[in-house]
């Protein structure tokens, strides 16, 4: 658990990328752990199937918040429907979580939220 | 006399730190030897079998009931039925009590989620108007509020259903107050005893409620099982709630004869080892507060902790205890800036320490403290000075890697 709690993660946490609401996205995506009431929110703006701006608000812990920082800039210019695929491995290798952590779901929050996008 | 080695969990987990008692507590070697010895030994159903082994187990049944009756001082086993647990007992009566459209019923705003969820299916079906004694911004009781309900609803107020230790705050409520309040208008009084039990003595009739209940995985004893003490005229006048097996003498057409208290109201096969193993873990915590010097050592000793506790975490920068300047016993919850509870928790984790993060089942108090959870750390009888002072070092380590 202490390899998933890096220096990088926390600094996410922090001061997380991208965060903040959208006033008008063509596209958001929710998720709601129901175990801790955490929460994440992701807004897109997409031109021609492309995300040509990404913002995300909500609240939770360390990983939750942290993983979804530190994946997002990777989301931006991606066409929705290669987003839509995203797997939950995507956030796990990058945090160095393994599958049967018990925060798992704290990280893959993140994912849901992607693939929630409507 | 050594508490911590009598727990083979502290055996098999070298270092292991356990701060999450208001939880579940762990089990004593006496207590789980029971478990093995009633399953190897006397292994049979209850009130049925008529040869010797059933008649063994049938005495330890009703041996179990009689120990717990004479711990909480109830007048006699009779008294004394089992569930699977606090939540069950205060669903069976929640759904045995008669209760009209109009009628009041009254909980507390600092109740647990089986203390709530109960009685506001009975409000919605049956037209029952729920009220929840206020909680300060301290994380006290408001009696004075309580009194203005008696005031206001008379005897339309059937039930006071309340807790008697905050499995949040770690405060005690005046549950012989609240009694006293409620019998002035003659409401059914309800006490779920779930954390008091490990904490204080418990005295039904000193109390003077109808109810209580409280379940044994609190007390040393194994889960599966629970107690609800209720007194013999009610329970006389009560219909049972579960029906089948065991509770019923004989079932003819029309005619239904119930078996003798407190057995009417245990319906089907229970937990036979859990419910013995209950009355095991009694005699044991018995013998151990005896043994740590009585009630009031015990006492004494928990407070020291409890007080080391909360004045490690105030070092702390940026910490905020749920509740104010309150008489918590053994239970302490808070929240750190900036820091979720669960990231607290897995930290804490790294290091053998074992704490609970989240709403403890008590969304209602956290949201009106404004609050998105909390850390909690709960004593059991086997915690050590060295317990807290290890996990308030590594709490501040936690910190550190936040504040860096
Ligand atoms: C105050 C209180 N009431 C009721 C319960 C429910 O106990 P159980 O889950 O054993 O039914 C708890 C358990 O956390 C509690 O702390």
């Amino acid at each position: 658990m202490n390899e998933t709690y890096t220096k990088e993660l926390i600094e996410n946490y922090k001061n997380p990328k991208r965060f903040g609401k959208m006033e008008t996205p063509d596209l958001t995506g929710r998720a709601v752990n129901d175990l801790c009431g955490d929460e994440l929110t992701l807004y897109v703006k997409n031109e021609e199937g492309k995300v040509t701006d990404i913002m995300f608000d909500g609240r939770g812990c360390a990983i939750c918040i942290g993983s979804m920082s530190l994946i997002i800039e990777e989301l931006m210019d991606r066409n929705i429907y290669d987003l839509l695929k995203i797997q939950e491995d995507t956030i796990l290798d990058k945090i160095g979580m393994k599958k049967d952590s018990p925060r798992v779901r704290c990280a893959t929050l993140s994912i849901e939220a992607i693939k929630n996008l409507k | 006399m050594n508490i911590k080695s009598q727990f083979p969990i502290f055996n098999n987990n070298k270092g292991l730190i356990y701060l999450d008692s208001a939880s579940t507590t762990q089990k004593p070697e006496a207590v789980i030897d029971s478990i093995v010895q009633q399953y190897s030994n006397n292994n049979s159903n209850v009130h049925r079998g008529l040869y010797k082994i059933a008649y063994k187990t049938d005495t330890k049944w009703v041996e179990a009931h009689s120990i717990v009756a004479k711990y909480i001082n109830a007048k006699s086993y009779k008294e004394v039925f089992f569930t699977k647990n606090s939540t069950e007992g205060l669903n069976w009566i929640a759904n045995t009590v008669s209760l009209s459209p109009d009628d009041v019923v009254v909980i507390s705003e600092m109740e647990h989620h089986s203390n709530v969820l109960p009685w506001m299916k009975v409000s919605k079906e049956k037209g029952v108007i729920l009220e929840k004694i206020k909680v300060s911004e301290e994380g006290t009781l408001d009696l004075s509020h309580l009194k203005e309900l008696v005031s206001k609803y008379g005897n339309r107020m059937k039930v006071v259903s309340v807790l008697h230790q905050s499995n949040v705050l770690g405060t005690v409520n005046n549950v012989e107050e609240i009694v006293k309040v409620a019998k002035t208008v003659g409401a059914l009084t309800v006490i779920d005893a779930a954390q008091s039990i490990a904490h204080m003595e418990i005295d039904v009739q000193k109390i003077g409620c109808d109810v209580l209940v409280f379940s044994s995985h609190k007390i040393y004893g194994p889960s599966g099982i629970g107690v609800v003490y209720c007194k013999e005229e009610l329970l006389n006048s009560f219909e049972p709630w579960l029906r089948g097996g065991e509770m019923v003498k004989s079932v003819e057409e029309d005619n239904i004869l119930y078996n003798d208290l407190p057995w009417k109201f245990e319906a089907g096969t229970p937990a036979i080892e859990a419910g013995i193993g209950l009355g095991i873990a009694l005699k044991w915590f018995e013998k151990s507060v005896e043994e740590l010097g009585g009630w009031s050592e015990f006492k004494r000793k928990e407070k020291a902790l409890t007080t080391l506790l909360v004045d490690g975490l105030k070092e702390i920068e940026g910490i905020k205890l749920v509740g104010g300047e309150i008489e918590r016993e053994g239970i302490v919850s808070f929240n750190i800036d900036g820091i979720h509870p669960h990231d607290i928790s897995s930290l804490l984790d790294e290091n053998g320490i074992c704490v609970r993060a989240g709403y403890h089942c008590v969304q209602p108090l956290h949201q009106k403290l404004g609050l998105n959870g909390s850390t909690r750390v709960s004593l059991g009888i086997y915690n050590t000075k060295e317990d807290i002072e290890e996990t308030i070092k590594q709490l501040k380590k936690v910190v550190n890697i936040f504040r860096k």
